[in-house]
């Protein structure tokens, strides 16, 4: 049989990591709903979003799995608006790229720069996504948006820095793991 | 030929050597138990059996095993690789994959791209056989009737070699006697079944022989040999501990408590009554609210979900919904799964966070047994391990009242009986109360005094414990 | 009591879900999209489920409370209704979908030909996310219990929650793996015993829908 590019191990290890990113946005999400800040959304669930993503790419450093991952955890996404899905698994791809640029080395810098992808990218299309479906004149809403310019900056440097943080502690958490087995 | 051959199997992990040249052969139809202290390489045998022990990181395996005469990889696994008997781990809910119970029996024959109507066929047949309802969610299904679907699973596949991990480790008496005419009826029908097991008293009656590991050796039991040896493995537990000698005064009482979880009534009109320095045991068949009981003991309960007349805990009452909460920070708890409570990177850190200072902390590592690990993260160690450092830390609040859920599960004899000497000690030191619930009967025994009963309606009555 | 007439593929009713929503987004005319809302909610009547007026209230009550907030801050009563109904088209195609179970969808696409480990990888979510809650659920009540004054909140979320968890996390996945590779998923092509295949009664209901919802939106009127 050719070989496939992901084992049945990988693959399940997503679906996991998925699982738990679904379950942190269905906890998060809905607790700031009402809120009307923009990327908020991303600000509840960034920490633990950097956290599992660094975890998933830790297990299996290989070019697709923020693709994958957001994929597989948005799909029940679709029940409720298909544009959830779209932005997720952009912002998947985003940090997929990263990754291959990065060389697909990961350091303790490049792991917490997944994070910051991740939620900055997501921030970024889910807001732009929003302008755009739910007024219908994208570009003066754009500039409505844009009129309260420190909002969206804190909502974008924010989403970041909590993604780099979730990041940064999955390499520490890593890290201790990987001593377990030292110890027997 | 014979269904299992083992050959000279060695396992390494890492430095450590796991198994060593260890040989032997399970005949066609035959039910063996496979047993042995706490890490002695049980599970290790299992997994190498199935070809799975190349997946494990720093494991390396040689040797030659075959299942039906065909010869099992003991390196990485291939996906394309299929396997020659159908295995059971400890924890089903990890090995569940599908949402509904049809979807699970039909997964393994799906994977091995059977016909629709040989799928229909199978399942129709082990659905009567196993009691299996087709649409139940998985979600819904208890620890017992997931085993059974995936013993279910397993033979519809076409396996007639079974490789079961601690089966009967979580199953109350009436799992217990289902699971055991199951696994009667597979060996009627020609079936090949390896069982790691500890509680010996359970398998004993269908088992048609035993083998004990220890220290890299077998010993093969089988007939009255076998029945002999099983008996005297659980003379161990014939210990009398003097529990109860001295109670004290009211410690904790709690009056018409209705619990329920979500909108299913668990818990109707419970009373009970615990003294300073006190035993107890609370017995019951697995969903009839122990757990329920326990975590309400502990303020973990949700406050809309309970109502009870009275609940008072050293004089003081608990019933309001600010002060219920505080009742976590005043008594100790276990919780069934040790994983859940072990926090820090070593053992007597995890001690100290707590609450033991430098003089209890040393103490506490005597009496559980667990000095020399002190240094190690809890995550490393064995699960026999990891249960008696969170009954450590647990003690280590210092509060009176200590409850432990399911203590026992998984547990060998020899473990059994140390939890229960750690536990003598620590109360005869400190003279705190203790409530543990348990549906191992044998276990039961070594706590033996007063116990309180949880029928499967919610109610309870005491009595005194068959020990 | 209710009978089932029409029950769509879950592929398609996905689609549709998807169509309506997007179609709907743009037009700012409250009787067209109350025409759409007409239509989701005769679909849902032809796949039948009980407690279906509820599926009906919630979206209306929630449309009608988005509707009071914006023409409370606008004053523009069209505007006003075409915000809140909107939501309600929303969480009409949400209710629609969610009559669809998780394994009956999971089923369709199997139909559909999605690659087999992509089907594993949406099947091992569907499934554990109610495993992992109760994990989770688990690991925070142990938590409470330990005082946060011997180690701070900070820490303490992290060593008593983040690390329990992601131990969690890869050890549940590592002994799922090994459950699913002694089953032999993956060493041959699988079959499906329950085939669901895309209808010709399927495609034509979603063809018809879909030109009705776009003629209900934007054909001109007069």
């Amino acid at each position: 049989m050719k070989e496939k590019y992901f084992t049945n191990k990988q693959i399940i290890s997503m679906a996991i990591m998925a699982a738990a990113m679904l379950l942190v946005s269905c906890i998060t999400v809905p607790v700031v709903l009402g809120v009307a800040f923009p990327g908020i959304r991303c600000l509840s669930c960034g920490l633990f979003f950097g956290l599992i993503i660094a975890l998933a790419y830790a297990k299996v450093p290989k070019f697709g799995v923020g693709t994958i991952v957001t994929l597989v955890c948005s799909l029940p996404m679709f029940f409720f608006s298909w544009v959830i899905p779209c932005f997720t698994v952009a912002a998947g791809l985003c940090t997929d790229i990263y990754f291959l640029l990065t060389g697909k080395k990961l350091t303790t810098v490049t792991t917490t720069g997944l994070g910051v992808v991740l939620m900055a990218s997501m921030m970024v299309i889910a807001e732009s996504l929003g302008i755009w479906f739910i007024d219908n004149n994208a570009w003066t809403s754009f500039a409505q948006y844009m009129s309260e310019g420190w909002r969206v900056a804190v909502g974008f440097f924010g989403s970041g820095i909590l993604g780099g943080i979730g990041s940064f502690l999955a390499t520490r958490i890593f890290k201790e793991f990987k001593s377990l087995r030292n110890h027997g | 030929m014979d269904a299992i051959e083992v050959k000279g199997l060695c396992v390494k992990r890492g430095n450590r050597q796991i198994i060593s040249d260890l040989s032997f052969c399970v005949e066609r139809g035959s039910f063996t138990v496979l047993s042995g202290p706490s890490g002695c390489g049980k599970s290790t045998i299992l997994m190498a059996i199935q070809g799975l022990i190349g997946e494990e990181e720093d494991s390396s395996a040689t040797g030659e095993i075959r299942v039906n005469g065909n010869l099992v990889t003991l390196q990485k696994r291939d996906d394309s690789m299929i396997s020659y008997s159908g295995f059971l781990m400890q924890n089903v809910d990890a090995q569940v994959v599908n949402l509904i119970s049809e979807d699970e029996l039909v997964f393994g024959m799906e994977n091995r791209g059977f016909s629709p109507e040989e799928m229909e066929k199978r399942s129709r047949e082990y659905e009567k056989l196993f009691d299996i309802q087709p649409q139940k969610e998985v979600l819904h299904l208890s620890g017992g009737q997931k085993q059974r679907l995936l013993i279910a699973s397993c033979l519809c596949t076409g396996h007639d070699v079974l490789l079961l991990d601690e089966p009967f480790a979580n199953l109350d008496r009436a799992g217990v006697e289902k699971l055991r005419s199951v696994l009667r009826g597979c060996c009627a029908q020609g079936t090949t079944v390896l069982c790691v097991e500890h509680r010996l008293e359970e398998v004993c009656q269908i088992a048609d022989r035993v083998l004990w590991l220890e220290d890299g050796d077998l010993s093969d039991y089988r007939e009255d040999e076998m029945r002999i040896f099983c008996q005297n493995r659980a003379e161990i537990l014939n210990v009398s501990l003097d529990w109860n000698c001295n109670p004290g005064s009211g410690l904790l009482s709690v009056r018409r408590l209705n619990a329920r979880r979500g909108k299913n009534p668990v818990l109707q009109d419970l009373d009970m009554e615990l003294q300073e320095n006190e035993t107890r045991l609370l017995l019951g068949p697995n969903g009839c609210g122990k757990t329920t009981l326990l975590r309400f003991l502990c303020g973990l309960s949700k406050f809309k979900e309970f109502s009870a007349e009275a609940l008072s805990y050293e004089g003081k009452d608990y019933r309001s919904r600010f002060l219920y909460g505080h009742l976590r920070k005043q008594v100790g708890f276990v919780f069934q799964n040790p994983v859940h409570q072990l926090f820090m990177k070593t053992v007597d850190e995890e001690l100290l966070l707590r609450g033991a200072d430098g003089k209890s902390l040393g103490q506490l590592l005597d009496i559980f047994g667990i000095a020399h690990l002190k240094d190690r993260h809890p995550y490393s160690l064995s699960m026999g391990e990891k249960r008696r450092v969170s009954v450590a830390a647990a003690a280590a609040s210092g509060a009176k009242l200590f409850l432990l859920d399911e203590p026992t599960i998984g547990q060998d004899y020899g473990n059994l009986l140390h939890i229960a000497q750690s536990l003598h000690e620590l109360q005869k030191r400190t003279g705190n109360t203790l409530l543990l619930s348990t549906h191992d009967t044998l276990a039961a025994k070594l706590f033996g005094g007063k116990d309180i009963r949880v029928e499967q309606t919610g109610t309870s009555a005491e009595s005194n414990s068959g020990a | 009591m209710g009978k089932r007439i029409y029950r769509m593929h879950p592929v398609l009713k996905m689609g549709l879900c998807v169509l309506t929503t997007a179609l709907t987004f743009p037009c700012w005319n409250p009787f067209r999209i109350l025409g759409v809302c007409g239509i989701l909610m005769a679909l849902q009547l032809a796949d039948y489920r009980p407690g279906i007026w509820r599926s009906f209230l919630i979206p209306f009550a929630v449309g009608g409370v988005m509707t009071g907030i914006s023409y409370g801050l606008s004053k523009d009563l069209s505007g006003s209704a075409c915000s809140g109904l909107h939501f309600s088209v929303l969480l009409l195609s949400s209710f629609y979908m969610f009559q669809t179970s998780p394994s009956e969808l999971l089923r369709g696409l199997q139909s559909c030909r999605l690659p087999d480990q992509l089907q594993l990888a949406f099947l091992v979510m569907y499934r554990f996310v109610d495993v992992l809650r109760e994990e989770l659920a688990s690991i925070c009540q142990a938590g409470s219990m330990i005082d946060r004054k011997r180690i701070g909140l900070i820490k303490k979320g992290y060593r008593c929650i983040l690390i329990p968890f992601s131990y969690r996390l890869l050890t549940l996945s590592d002994q799922l793996s090994l459950s699913v590779m002694s089953r032999d998923f993956g060493c041959q092509k699988r079959s499906n015993y329950r085939e669901n295949p895309i209808r010709f009664r399927d495609a034509q209901g979603f063809l018809l829908l879909g030109l009705a919802c776009v003629v209900i939106l934007w054909m001109p009127l007069k």
